[in-house]
């Protein structure tokens, strides 16, 4: 199968397909775009699954290439560290936030959002702004300052008790030059 | 006599990070301003000068492959202008990998901070015109990085390009002549000579 990207006939089928609110053949331009589109991002996974490839033969440490246009990352995605919870109280707290979802009780709950937030300003909680929806469920979480637990690692040789390495499961990202670059 | 600033990558990175009094101790050679990590970095650095003179392999760190040709620690020194010096010592180079047709230049890091984020820097097209003004052709660099807290290592792989060699030279003469100018200005030039003599 041969496909060729004609940027014009591109153009032309995104101008075609805004007829099918009037004749039904227009829904064959975009089914042609869909379909060059699913196989273009078929084509980027395959690329994608033989850079990993490829990279893990020359070194299985690789992170990442760069060449004139293309940047090329091989990362993990999530916290890089987690706190190991029977040790939270050896974790020096400057590492770490936590932040809960409380739920809120029936009286107060059908109150504006405004007088919510003033209950709970007056039960001494500081709220913090979610785009979250009903916080039905109690949801504490270990937010863990990752730039902190790297300066205390330099500083001190090593993790501090309570703070583990997290497992990342990798995968390959790439971009053009211009695009917003990775700190990995 | 025109003073000659001499610059290399280590210097100015730290200048044009804000690490300005850091920058002019490294200039000066004040080394009881020497942090932990840049002692362990050191002598991490001598370890594995020694592993690759003695084996022609990278270090056992960086996965121990046959190197091509391999020279250590190779101090350049090329003058830009009237008042510049570009400085620079490679930690490893190929002289002539086949599949390059070409050199490859090996950087070694450790501490903290990931391959990734020094491959965006300019030191790749520093190294990459020391070598190129000497008659070498490098055509790709690999930033090694060993966390030795961690005992883990990364790899970043850049390919050299007329574009970036511009780039980085255009952040060495600018760099290097704001600090080459506040160190005249401050006459600290003179505490070079002083602690020379």
């Amino acid at each position: 199968m041969i496909i060729s990207v004609d940027t014009d006939q591109i153009k032309k089928l995104a101008e075609d397909a805004k007829g099918i609110y009037t004749t039904l053949e227009a829904e064959q331009a975009l089914i042609k775009l869909l379909t060059m589109q699913k196989k273009i991002e078929e084509g980027i996974e395959v690329a994608k699954k033989n850079l990993e490839e490829a990279g893990l033969k020359i070194n299985p440490n690789f992170k990442s290439v760069r060449s004139s246009n293309v940047r090329i990352y091989y990362r993990g995605y999530g916290s890089r560290y987690f706190i190991d919870e029977q040790y939270v109280g050896n974790v020096p707290p400057d590492l770490f936030n936590t932040t809960a979802e409380i739920e809120i009780p029936d009286s107060i709950r059908i109150k504006p959002i405004d007088e919510i937030h003033g209950y709970l300003l007056a039960i001494g909680q500081k709220v913090t702004k979610s785009k979250k929806g009903d916080g039905e469920a109690l949801n504490i979480k270990r937010i863990i300052n990752s730039k902190a637990v790297d300066s205390f690692l330099s500083e001190k040789g090593g993790l501090p008790v309570g703070v583990v390495e997290a497992p990342q499961k990798k995968t390959i990202s790439i971009k053009l030059k211009g695009e917003e670059e990775v700190d990995l | 006599m025109t003073q000659v600033f001499r610059a290399s990558h280590t210097v100015l990175s730290l200048w044009t990070s804000g690490r300005w009094q850091e920058a002019i101790n490294y200039y000066l050679k004040y080394s009881q301003y020497d942090t932990q990590a840049m002692i362990e970095g050191r002598e991490l650095h001598k370890k594995w000068e020694g592993d690759v003179k003695a084996t022609g392999c990278l270090p056992p760190e960086f996965g121990g492959a046959r190197l091509a040709w391999p020279s250590t620690e190779q101090k350049i020194v090329i003058h830009l202008t009237e008042w510049l010096d570009l400085v620079g010592i490679i930690d490893c180079y190929e002289e002539l990998v086949q599949e390059l047709s070409g050199g490859r230049i090996h950087e070694y890091k450790s501490g903290v901070i990931s391959s990734t984020t020094y491959a965006r820097g300019h030191q790749v097209g520093i190294y990459a015109t020391l070598l190129l003004m000497t008659g070498k052709h490098p055509k790709q660099a690999y930033l090694w990085h060993y966390n030795q807290h961690l005992k883990t290592t990364d790899l970043s792989i850049v390919w050299i390009d007329e574009q970036m060699i511009r780039d980085a030279m255009e952040w060495v003469e600018g760099a290097a002549w704001e600090m080459h100018s506040y160190m005249m200005q401050n006459d600290l030039y003179r505490r070079l000579e002083v602690a020379k003599a």
